[in-house]
C-alpha cells in the first residue's frame, strides 16, 4: 500500500517540481487547499495518475476533494481499481 | 435611445419558453421568461431606492444565473452596473465602492460584505440583499446612458472604472450578433467573469440573439475535461474565452472522448495566441471556424481578424488582429509623434468611434491623457503597439509600456515573447525588465513547458537566430504556470515581485 504515496512523492517532487522540501511532504499535507500545487499541475497530476494507475477521470473527478493529500489521492486511486475490476 | 437589453427584452416575450441560462453547478436552468421575472423583481427592489436615472449599482456576486438577472434587472431600472471581482482582495473592492461613489450594492444574503459601514440591507429578497451604500447622492458625475462600469489595472495599480454607454456597448453587441450569426439555436459557453469584458458578448449579444448561455464558474473553467463533457453535453455551438484557457483543451480535454462536432465557432481575445498551441487546438476542433478579437476595455473589440480554414496556410507567427471593426476607425500614432489615419507602417494603435467608452469614472485627467485628437475626432491610444503587414492588416507587437532600452537599443519586450512562443515545447512566456538604480540591468524570461526546464543554452539558440543579439534574456526560469490576473491575462504585478 505504501507503493503508491511513494510513486506519488517521487512524481510530484521531482517531476511537478512541487515548491517542498521532501521532509515537508506529509501523507496529509494539504496540496490544493494549501495552493501548494497550481491548477495546471493538478491536470498533469491527473494525467500521470491515469496512465500509472491504469485509472480514468470522469470530468467531475478532477477536484481538489480527490487531489487533496497523499493520503486523499491513494484512496480515491485505491477506489478507483477497485470498481475498475468490480465493473 | 437604444438600449443594451433591448433584445434580452424582445426574447422573454418572443421566447419565453426559451433556455436562457443553463447553470450546470447549481443544478438550474432559466428560461427567457424566468429570468425576466427575476429581473424584473430585482428592478422593483432598485425602483424603491429611488436613485436618480443612471446611477451606479455595485454588483458583489458570483457567477450565477442570479448576477445574470442582476445585471438585467439593474439596466431595467434605468440605472448603471458596477461588477466587482467577489475573489479580489477585500481592500481593492472598497478603493472601487469608494472612489466610484456607487449608490446601491447587490449582494448575497449569507455574504458578509466586509467593507460597508452601513450594515444593514435595505431589502432582501430571493437569496439577494439590497444596501444603500454610504456614498452622499448624487456622486460623480456620470455620462448621460451609462450602462455599466468595469474597473481595469492601470500601469500603475490604481485601478480606473471604464465607463461605457448603452450605445457604446451596442455598436459592439450588433456587430456581433450579426457578424456570428447568432441564433436561439445557439449554446454559448459563457466563461468570463462579469468584471471581464469579454462577458459583454455572452450576456448581451448571446441573449439578444435568444441563445442559451452555459455559464460555467471560474473553477470549472479550469478543469478542461469537465469544459470538454460540457461542451458534448450542452451542444455548445460558440465559445468566446483566452488563448491562456482554450489552450489547454488539446491536452488534457480529452476531445476524443465527446463529441463536440456541433462546435461552429471559437473567438478569441485577450492576449496573443501562440501557434503550435493554436495549430492542435484547431485540430481537436476541426470543425469549428476560429475568430481573432482585439480590443481593450475602453474600447471593447474594435478589430478582428477570421482565421483561414486549417490547413490552407502554414503561419508560423501569431495571426493578425486584424481590420477595424465597422463602427470603429483605427489610426497609427508614429514614433515622430505623427498620426497616420491611413493604415500603414507601425506605432501605436489609437481607435476612434461608436464602441470608444466615455472616460474613466472620477479620473478627468487620467482620461485627458488616454485620449488624443486628430481630425476633429477623439481617438483613444491604447498603449498596444501595432504594425500593418502586406495585406494591409494590423499585427499586434506587444505593450507600448513594455518598451525597455538597455545599452543604448529599444527593445519591446513583447518581441522576445513572440519569438518563445514559436517555440514547441513552450506553452506560455512571459518577459520582463529587472531594473537596477532605473536603468535594465537584466531581461528576464519567465516560460511554462510542460515536458519540464529546458537548457538555457537551447533557449537562447532558438532565440538568437529570431531577435537580435541585443535582445536575449539574460536568465530564464521555468514554471508550472504563469501566474494570471482575475481576467486570465498574465499578471505581469505579479511577475515583477519574482524577480
Amino acid at each position: 500500500m505504501a507503493q503508491i504515496k511513494d510513486q506519488l512523492r517521487e512524481y510530484l517532487l521531482n517531476e511537478l517540481n512541487l515548491p517542498l522540501q521532501p521532509e515537508e511532504l506529509q501523507d496529509d499535507t494539504l496540496l490544493v487547499s494549501d495552493r501548494i500545487m497550481d491548477s495546471i499541475s493538478s491536470l498533469m497530476l491527473v494525467e500521470y495518475l491515469e496512465k500509472t494507475f491504469n485509472i480514468s477521470f470522469e470530468p467531475h473527478e478532477v477536484t481538489a476533494e480527490n487531489l487533496d493529500s497523499l493520503n486523499i489521492i491513494e484512496a480515491f486511486v485505491n477506489q478507483k481499481q477497485v470498481s475498475a475490476k468490480a465493473a | 435611445m437604444q438600449r443594451l437589453h433591448k433584445g434580452i427584452l424582445h426574447q422573454a416575450v418572443t421566447n419565453s419558453e426559451g433556455v436562457a441560462i443553463y447553470f450546470p453547478f447549481g443544478k438550474s436552468n432559466l428560461t427567457y421568461g424566468q429570468l425576466h421575472s427575476q429581473a424584473h423583481k430585482i428592478s422593483l427592489a432598485l425602483q424603491d431606492l429611488s436613485l436618480p436615472k443612471g446611477s451606479l449599482v455595485v454588483l458583489y456576486l458570483d457567477k450565477s444565473p442570479e448576477a445574470i438577472a442582476a445585471v438585467v434587472g439593474v439596466l431595467m431600472a434605468e440605472l448603471a452596473y458596477l461588477p466587482l471581482d467577489v475573489d479580489a482582495p477585500d481592500s481593492r473592492n472598497q478603493f472601487i465602492i469608494e472612489q466610484s461613489q456607487a449608490q446601491a450594492v447587490l449582494a448575497r444574503e449569507e455574504t458578509e460584505p466586509p467593507f460597508f459601514t452601513q450594515t444593514l440591507p435595505f431589502n432582501k429578497f430571493d437569496g439577494l440583499a439590497l444596501y444603500r451604500s454610504s456614498a452622499k447622492a448624487p456622486g460623480l458625475k456620470l455620462p448621460e446612458g451609462l450602462a455599466y462600469v468595469l474597473y481595469t489595472s492601470g500601469s500603475t495599480g490604481v485601478p480606473k472604472g471604464v465607463m461605457v454607454t448603452h450605445t457604446a456597448a451596442l455598436a459592439f453587441v450588433d456587430w456581433a450578433r450579426a457578424t456570428f450569426a447568432l441564433k436561439p439555436e445557439d449554446t454559448l459557453t459563457s466563461i468570463a467573469p462579469l468584471h471581464f469584458d469579454l462577458s459583454i458578448f455572452d450576456i448581451f449579444a448571446g441573449l439578444s440573439a435568444g441563445c442559451s448561455l452555459l455559464l460555467l464558474t471560474p473553477s470549472e473553467s479550469k478543469n478542461p475535461l469537465l469544459v470538454s463533457s460540457y461542451i458534448a453535453e450542452y451542444g455548445v455551438t460558440t465559445i468566446y474565452a483566452t488563448p491562456t484557457l482554450l489552450q489547454l483543451m488539446p491536452r488534457f480535454g480529452k476531445a476524443g472522448r465527446y463529441d463536440h462536432s456541433q462546435l461552429r465557432q471559437v473567438l478569441f481575445a485577450g492576449e496573443v495566441f501562440p501557434i503550435p498551441a493554436l495549430r492542435a487546438l484547431q485540430e481537436i476542433w476541426h470543425t469549428a471556424k476560429f475568430y481573432n478579437l482585439y480590443g481593450p476595455t475602453e474600447t471593447n473589440v474594435c478589430t478582428w481578424h477570421p482565421l483561414p480554414p486549417k490547413g490552407t496556410d502554414d503561419r508560423k507567427t501569431p495571426y493578425p488582429i486584424g481590420q477595424p471593426c465597422p463602427y470603429d476607425r483605427c489610426a497609427i500614432l508614429k514614433e515622430d509623434g505623427d498620426i497616420s489615419s491611413e493604415l500603414k507602417g507601425s506605432g501605436e494603435l489609437l481607435v476612434s468611434g461608436a464602441s470608444v467608452m466615455t472616460g474613466y469614472l472620477g479620473m478627468p485627467e487620467q482620461t485627458r491623457q488616454a485620449m488624443a485628437e486628430h481630425e476633429g475626432r477623439v481617438w483613444y491610444k491604447t498603449g498596444d503597439l501595432v504594425a500593418v503587414d502586406s495585406n494591409g492588416d494590423l499585427l499586434y507587437r506587444g505593450r507600448r509600456g513594455r518598451m525597455i532600452k538597455r545599452r543604448g537599443y529599444r527593445i519591446e519586450l513583447g518581441e522576445i515573447e513572440a519569438a518563445l512562443h514559436q517555440y514547441k515545447a513552450i506553452t506560455q512566456a512571459a518577459c520582463l525588465a529587472k531594473e537596477k538604480e532605473q536603468s535594465v540591468s537584466a531581461i528576464w524570461v519567465f516560460y511554462v513547458a510542460p515536458e519540464g526546464p529546458l537548457p538555457h543554452t537551447l533557449l537562447t539558440e532558438f532565440l538568437s537566430e529570431r531577435i537580435p543579439e541585443y535582445m536575449l534574456p539574460d536568465r530564464f526560469v521555468h514554471l508550472p504556470e504563469i501566474p494570471q490576473t482575475s481576467s486570465q491575462k498574465i499578471d505581469y504585478q505579479a511577475l515583477k515581485q519574482m524577480l
